[in-house]
Protein backbone atom coordinates (compact mmCIF):
# COMPACT_ATOMS: atom_id res chain seq x y z
CA UNK A 1 0.00 0.00 0.00
CA UNK A 2 0.83 3.41 -0.82
CA UNK A 3 -0.36 6.81 0.62
CA UNK A 4 0.43 9.86 -1.43
CA UNK A 5 -0.71 12.94 -0.86
CA UNK A 6 -1.18 16.37 -3.14
CA UNK A 7 -3.47 18.64 -3.84
CA UNK A 8 -5.82 18.32 -7.21
CA UNK A 9 -2.78 20.07 -9.44
CA UNK A 10 -0.07 18.07 -7.52
CA UNK A 11 -2.54 14.56 -7.79
CA UNK A 12 -3.08 12.89 -10.88
CA UNK A 13 -6.29 13.32 -12.37
CA UNK A 14 -7.86 9.71 -12.16
CA UNK A 15 -6.45 9.52 -8.66
CA UNK A 16 -8.38 12.88 -8.09
CA UNK A 17 -11.68 11.17 -9.96
CA UNK A 18 -11.00 7.60 -8.04
CA UNK A 19 -10.93 9.82 -4.71
CA UNK A 20 -14.03 11.64 -5.08
CA UNK A 21 -15.69 8.58 -6.18
CA UNK A 22 -14.79 6.65 -3.35
CA UNK A 23 -16.06 9.55 -0.97
CA UNK A 24 -19.35 8.92 -2.10
CA UNK A 25 -19.03 5.45 -1.91
CA UNK A 26 -17.90 5.31 1.98
CA UNK A 27 -19.51 8.22 3.46
CA UNK A 28 -22.83 8.75 1.25
CA UNK A 29 -24.01 4.88 0.13
CA UNK A 30 -22.32 2.71 3.07
CA UNK A 31 -22.78 5.70 5.71
CA UNK A 32 -25.61 7.45 4.69
CA UNK A 33 -24.18 11.10 5.05
CA UNK A 34 -26.16 13.88 3.20
CA UNK A 35 -23.48 15.63 1.17
CA UNK A 36 -23.76 17.40 -2.08
CA UNK A 37 -22.93 14.64 -4.79
CA UNK A 38 -22.32 14.84 -8.57
CA UNK A 39 -22.67 11.55 -10.68
CA UNK A 40 -21.40 9.20 -8.04
CA UNK A 41 -18.65 11.55 -6.74
CA UNK A 42 -18.85 13.63 -3.42
CA UNK A 43 -17.20 16.84 -3.34
CA UNK A 44 -18.05 19.76 -1.23
CA UNK A 45 -17.06 23.84 -1.36
CA UNK A 46 -14.25 22.96 0.78
CA UNK A 47 -12.65 21.02 -2.19
CA UNK A 48 -10.83 23.82 -3.77
CA UNK A 49 -7.06 24.26 -5.22
CA UNK A 50 -5.81 24.49 -2.35
CA UNK A 51 -6.87 21.57 -0.62
CA UNK A 52 -4.53 18.80 0.29
CA UNK A 53 -5.39 15.18 -0.13
CA UNK A 54 -3.72 12.12 1.51
CA UNK A 55 -4.51 9.34 -0.48
CA UNK A 56 -4.25 5.25 0.45
CA UNK A 57 -3.94 3.25 -2.71
CA UNK A 58 -2.76 -0.10 -3.23
CA UNK A 59 -1.03 -1.49 -5.85
CA UNK A 60 -3.54 -2.86 -8.10
CA UNK A 61 -4.85 1.25 -7.76
CA UNK A 62 -7.60 0.80 -5.55
CA UNK A 63 -8.42 3.17 -2.96
CA UNK A 64 -8.22 2.02 0.38
CA UNK A 65 -8.16 5.36 2.51
CA UNK A 66 -8.43 9.13 1.95
CA UNK A 67 -8.19 12.37 4.31
CA UNK A 68 -8.77 15.70 3.59
CA UNK A 69 -6.60 18.85 4.94
CA UNK A 70 -7.29 22.59 4.91
CA UNK A 71 -5.53 25.46 6.50
CA UNK A 72 -7.68 27.44 8.77
CA UNK A 73 -6.75 30.70 7.31
CA UNK A 74 -9.33 30.35 4.75
CA UNK A 75 -12.62 28.48 5.16
CA UNK A 76 -12.92 25.38 6.35
CA UNK A 77 -15.69 22.89 7.65
CA UNK A 78 -15.47 23.34 11.00
CA UNK A 79 -15.84 27.25 10.85
CA UNK A 80 -18.08 27.65 8.49
CA UNK A 81 -20.61 24.54 9.32
CA UNK A 82 -19.98 22.84 12.57
CA UNK A 83 -18.75 25.61 14.55
CA UNK A 84 -21.14 24.59 17.73
CA UNK A 85 -18.30 21.32 18.38
CA UNK A 86 -15.72 23.93 19.30
CA UNK A 87 -17.61 24.40 22.87
CA UNK A 88 -17.70 28.34 22.84
CA UNK A 89 -13.73 29.01 21.91
CA UNK A 90 -13.00 31.32 19.27
CA UNK A 91 -12.38 29.69 15.60
CA UNK A 92 -8.78 28.76 14.87
CA UNK A 93 -7.68 31.04 12.16
CA UNK A 94 -3.81 30.55 12.27
CA UNK A 95 -1.34 28.56 9.86
CA UNK A 96 0.03 26.59 12.34
CA UNK A 97 -3.21 25.16 12.80
CA UNK A 98 -4.89 22.49 9.92
CA UNK A 99 -8.26 21.01 9.63
CA UNK A 100 -8.62 17.32 9.18
CA UNK A 101 -11.45 15.94 7.37
CA UNK A 102 -13.37 13.15 5.02
CA UNK A 103 -11.04 10.35 7.25
CA UNK A 104 -11.73 6.99 5.74
CA UNK A 105 -9.87 3.92 5.65
CA UNK A 106 -12.45 1.51 3.98
CA UNK A 107 -11.18 -1.27 2.04
CA UNK A 108 -14.24 -0.92 -0.46
CA UNK A 109 -14.07 -5.02 -1.69
CA UNK A 110 -14.10 -6.17 2.05
CA UNK A 111 -16.92 -5.81 4.52
CA UNK A 112 -19.57 -3.29 4.55
CA UNK A 113 -17.87 -0.34 6.20
CA UNK A 114 -19.22 -0.01 9.95
CA UNK A 115 -18.59 3.63 11.82
CA UNK A 116 -16.30 1.37 14.06
CA UNK A 117 -14.54 -0.12 11.14
CA UNK A 118 -13.28 1.90 9.47
CA UNK A 119 -11.31 3.76 12.12
CA UNK A 120 -9.88 0.60 13.45
CA UNK A 121 -7.16 -1.24 10.74
CA UNK A 122 -3.49 -0.58 10.57
CA UNK A 123 -4.46 1.49 7.12
CA UNK A 124 -6.04 3.91 9.52
CA UNK A 125 -3.38 4.07 11.76
CA UNK A 126 -0.85 4.67 8.92
CA UNK A 127 -3.05 7.13 6.98
CA UNK A 128 -3.72 9.34 10.55
CA UNK A 129 0.13 9.20 10.69
CA UNK A 130 0.33 10.39 7.18
CA UNK A 131 -1.99 12.58 6.95
CA UNK A 132 0.04 14.83 10.14
CA UNK A 133 3.42 14.75 8.64
CA UNK A 134 1.57 16.32 5.66
CA UNK A 135 -0.04 18.46 7.63
CA UNK A 136 3.72 19.20 9.48
CA UNK A 137 5.77 19.96 6.53
CA UNK A 138 2.89 22.47 5.40
CA UNK A 139 3.68 24.12 9.23
CA UNK A 140 0.79 23.01 10.88
CA UNK A 141 1.69 22.70 14.87
CA UNK A 142 -2.36 21.61 15.18
CA UNK A 143 -5.16 20.07 13.89
CA UNK A 144 -8.53 20.32 14.44
CA UNK A 145 -10.17 17.13 13.02
CA UNK A 146 -14.61 16.75 12.16
CA UNK A 147 -15.47 13.37 12.31
CA UNK A 148 -17.54 10.77 13.45
CA UNK A 149 -16.78 9.69 17.52
CA UNK A 150 -15.00 6.74 15.77
CA UNK A 151 -11.88 8.69 14.99
CA UNK A 152 -11.51 9.48 18.42
CA UNK A 153 -11.59 5.96 19.17
CA UNK A 154 -9.12 5.24 16.70
CA UNK A 155 -6.74 7.88 17.74
CA UNK A 156 -7.19 6.73 21.60
CA UNK A 157 -6.62 3.30 20.71
CA UNK A 158 -3.44 3.87 18.66
CA UNK A 159 -2.27 6.30 21.83
CA UNK A 160 -2.36 9.25 19.41
CA UNK A 161 -2.10 12.05 22.06
CA UNK A 162 -5.30 13.74 21.06
CA UNK A 163 -8.49 15.14 22.86
CA UNK A 164 -11.47 16.28 22.14
CA UNK A 165 -12.79 19.85 22.08
CA UNK A 166 -15.97 19.98 23.13
CA UNK A 167 -19.21 17.46 23.43
CA UNK A 168 -20.89 15.43 20.44
CA UNK A 169 -23.47 16.82 18.19
CA UNK A 170 -25.91 14.90 16.31
CA UNK A 171 -25.94 15.22 12.70
CA UNK A 172 -27.84 12.97 9.99
CA UNK A 173 -28.11 10.71 13.23
CA UNK A 174 -24.35 10.65 13.23
CA UNK A 175 -22.63 12.12 15.81
CA UNK A 176 -19.72 14.03 15.17
CA UNK A 177 -16.87 15.34 17.42
CA UNK A 178 -13.80 18.12 17.08
CA UNK A 179 -10.57 16.73 18.28
CA UNK A 180 -7.32 18.18 18.65
CA UNK A 181 -4.23 16.48 17.33
CA UNK A 182 -0.76 17.94 18.57
CA UNK A 183 1.69 17.19 15.71
CA UNK A 184 4.93 17.42 17.57
CA UNK A 185 3.95 14.43 20.23
CA UNK A 186 2.08 12.83 17.25
CA UNK A 187 5.01 13.45 14.23
CA UNK A 188 6.04 9.62 13.33
CA UNK A 189 9.10 9.93 10.98
CA UNK A 190 10.40 8.28 8.25
CA UNK A 191 12.08 5.74 10.72
CA UNK A 192 8.75 5.38 12.29
CA UNK A 193 9.59 6.61 15.23
CA UNK A 194 7.53 9.64 17.21
CA UNK B 1 -14.03 27.13 38.76
CA UNK B 2 -14.12 26.21 35.49
CA UNK B 3 -12.31 27.87 32.74
CA UNK B 4 -11.99 27.20 28.86
CA UNK B 5 -8.33 27.81 27.57
CA UNK B 6 -7.13 28.63 24.39
CA UNK B 7 -5.38 25.17 23.81
CA UNK B 8 -9.14 24.06 23.72
CA UNK B 9 -8.71 22.53 27.36
CA UNK B 10 -11.46 22.94 30.26
CA UNK B 11 -9.22 23.13 33.16
CA UNK B 12 -10.63 22.70 36.83
CA UNK B 13 -9.60 21.22 39.66
CA UNK B 14 -10.46 17.88 41.18
CA UNK B 15 -12.76 19.09 43.74
CA UNK B 16 -14.61 21.30 41.53
CA UNK B 17 -15.18 18.00 39.28
CA UNK B 18 -16.72 16.56 42.02
CA UNK B 19 -18.64 18.95 42.29
CA UNK B 20 -19.94 18.97 39.07
CA UNK B 21 -23.24 16.84 38.15
CA UNK B 22 -23.01 15.17 34.44
CA UNK B 23 -26.28 14.17 32.18
CA UNK B 24 -26.48 11.62 29.78
CA UNK B 25 -25.76 12.46 26.21
CA UNK B 26 -26.22 9.69 23.93
CA UNK B 27 -25.33 6.00 23.73
CA UNK B 28 -24.70 3.95 20.55
CA UNK B 29 -23.84 0.40 20.01
CA UNK B 30 -20.71 -0.42 17.83
CA UNK B 31 -21.89 -0.06 14.23
CA UNK B 32 -20.61 -4.06 13.53
CA UNK B 33 -22.79 -5.55 16.26
CA UNK B 34 -26.36 -6.52 15.53
CA UNK B 35 -29.30 -4.63 16.92
CA UNK B 36 -31.62 -7.25 15.83
CA UNK B 37 -30.85 -10.95 16.56
CA UNK B 38 -33.06 -12.79 14.16
CA UNK B 39 -33.98 -16.64 15.21
CA UNK B 40 -31.13 -18.85 15.97
CA UNK B 41 -28.48 -15.69 15.94
CA UNK B 42 -26.70 -15.16 18.99
CA UNK B 43 -23.82 -12.25 19.56
CA UNK B 44 -21.16 -13.09 22.22
CA UNK B 45 -20.56 -9.39 22.98
CA UNK B 46 -22.38 -5.87 22.53
CA UNK B 47 -20.43 -3.20 22.91
CA UNK B 48 -20.71 0.24 22.40
CA UNK B 49 -19.97 3.79 23.59
CA UNK B 50 -21.81 6.54 25.87
CA UNK B 51 -21.69 10.52 26.16
CA UNK B 52 -22.28 12.34 29.29
CA UNK B 53 -22.21 16.33 29.31
CA UNK B 54 -21.90 18.89 32.09
CA UNK B 55 -24.40 21.74 32.00
CA UNK B 56 -21.48 23.99 32.62
CA UNK B 57 -20.24 26.99 31.11
CA UNK B 58 -18.08 25.93 28.98
CA UNK B 59 -19.40 22.06 28.68
CA UNK B 60 -17.34 19.28 30.12
CA UNK B 61 -17.77 16.44 28.08
CA UNK B 62 -17.14 12.60 28.41
CA UNK B 63 -16.83 9.81 26.70
CA UNK B 64 -16.37 5.80 27.23
CA UNK B 65 -16.26 2.46 25.77
CA UNK B 66 -18.26 0.00 27.09
CA UNK B 67 -19.27 -3.91 26.81
CA UNK B 68 -22.08 -5.73 28.33
CA UNK B 69 -20.86 -8.99 30.67
CA UNK B 70 -22.90 -11.83 32.05
CA UNK B 71 -22.51 -11.46 35.70
CA UNK B 72 -24.37 -14.34 38.12
CA UNK B 73 -27.23 -14.44 35.50
CA UNK B 74 -27.25 -10.70 35.11
CA UNK B 75 -26.25 -8.27 32.37
CA UNK B 76 -23.88 -5.74 33.66
CA UNK B 77 -22.17 -2.52 31.29
CA UNK B 78 -18.54 -2.60 31.98
CA UNK B 79 -16.36 0.52 30.87
CA UNK B 80 -13.67 -0.97 28.39
CA UNK B 81 -11.52 1.99 27.50
CA UNK B 82 -9.77 4.97 29.61
CA UNK B 83 -12.40 8.36 29.53
CA UNK B 84 -12.12 10.41 26.46
CA UNK B 85 -12.44 14.15 27.27
CA UNK B 86 -11.89 17.67 26.90
CA UNK B 87 -10.51 18.66 30.47
CA UNK B 88 -7.10 19.14 31.76
CA UNK B 89 -7.08 18.54 35.66
CA UNK B 90 -5.45 21.47 37.42
CA UNK B 91 -3.63 22.00 41.61
CA UNK B 92 -4.91 24.29 44.29
CA UNK B 93 -2.15 26.90 41.81
CA UNK B 94 -3.85 25.88 38.65
CA UNK B 95 -1.16 24.12 37.30
CA UNK B 96 -2.20 21.15 35.41
CA UNK B 97 -2.19 17.86 36.72
CA UNK B 98 -0.80 16.65 33.01
CA UNK B 99 -3.03 13.99 30.77
CA UNK B 100 -1.84 11.01 32.80
CA UNK B 101 -3.03 11.86 35.69
CA UNK B 102 -5.93 13.50 34.72
CA UNK B 103 -6.91 10.64 33.18
CA UNK B 104 -6.24 8.42 35.90
CA UNK B 105 -8.37 10.34 38.40
CA UNK B 106 -10.83 10.52 35.37
CA UNK B 107 -11.37 6.89 35.30
CA UNK B 108 -11.94 7.02 39.48
CA UNK B 109 -15.05 9.71 38.80
CA UNK B 110 -16.44 7.77 35.95
CA UNK B 111 -16.56 4.54 37.86
CA UNK B 112 -18.39 6.30 40.76
CA UNK B 113 -20.87 7.85 38.24
CA UNK B 114 -23.88 5.41 38.30
CA UNK B 115 -23.82 5.25 34.64
CA UNK B 116 -24.70 1.70 33.31
CA UNK B 117 -28.71 2.14 34.33
CA UNK B 118 -29.17 5.11 32.07
CA UNK B 119 -26.76 3.87 29.38
CA UNK B 120 -28.67 0.12 29.57
CA UNK B 121 -32.12 2.84 28.98
CA UNK B 122 -30.63 3.89 26.23
CA UNK B 123 -29.71 1.41 24.44
CA UNK B 124 -33.15 0.03 25.20
CA UNK B 125 -34.86 2.97 23.74
CA UNK B 126 -32.60 3.22 20.91
CA UNK B 127 -32.51 -0.18 19.14
CA UNK B 128 -34.73 -3.03 19.43
CA UNK B 129 -33.20 -6.42 20.70
CA UNK B 130 -34.99 -10.03 19.50
CA UNK B 131 -34.07 -12.06 21.85
CA UNK B 132 -34.42 -15.81 21.06
CA UNK B 133 -34.81 -18.68 23.93
CA UNK B 134 -33.46 -22.35 22.90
Amino acid sequence: MDVVSGTQEGLLPELCSKVARYRHQVFVERLGWQLPTSDGAELDQFDRPDTIYVVAQESDGRIVGCARLLPTTRPYLLAEVFPQLLNGLPLPRSPDVWELSRFSATDLTGQLPTARGQFSSPVAVRLLQASIACAASHGARRLITVSPIGVERLLQKARFHAYRAGPPVVVDGHPIIACWIEVETNYVGPDGNR
Amino acid sequence: MITLCEDGYVRLTLATLQATPFTHLLSGLDDDQPGNLRQGESTSTISGYTEWVSSTIPAITLGWDWRVEALRGKLKYRRTSPPRGNLMLVDSRNHDLGSDRTLSLLEVEVDALNWQEETAKAISARYVFVTCQG
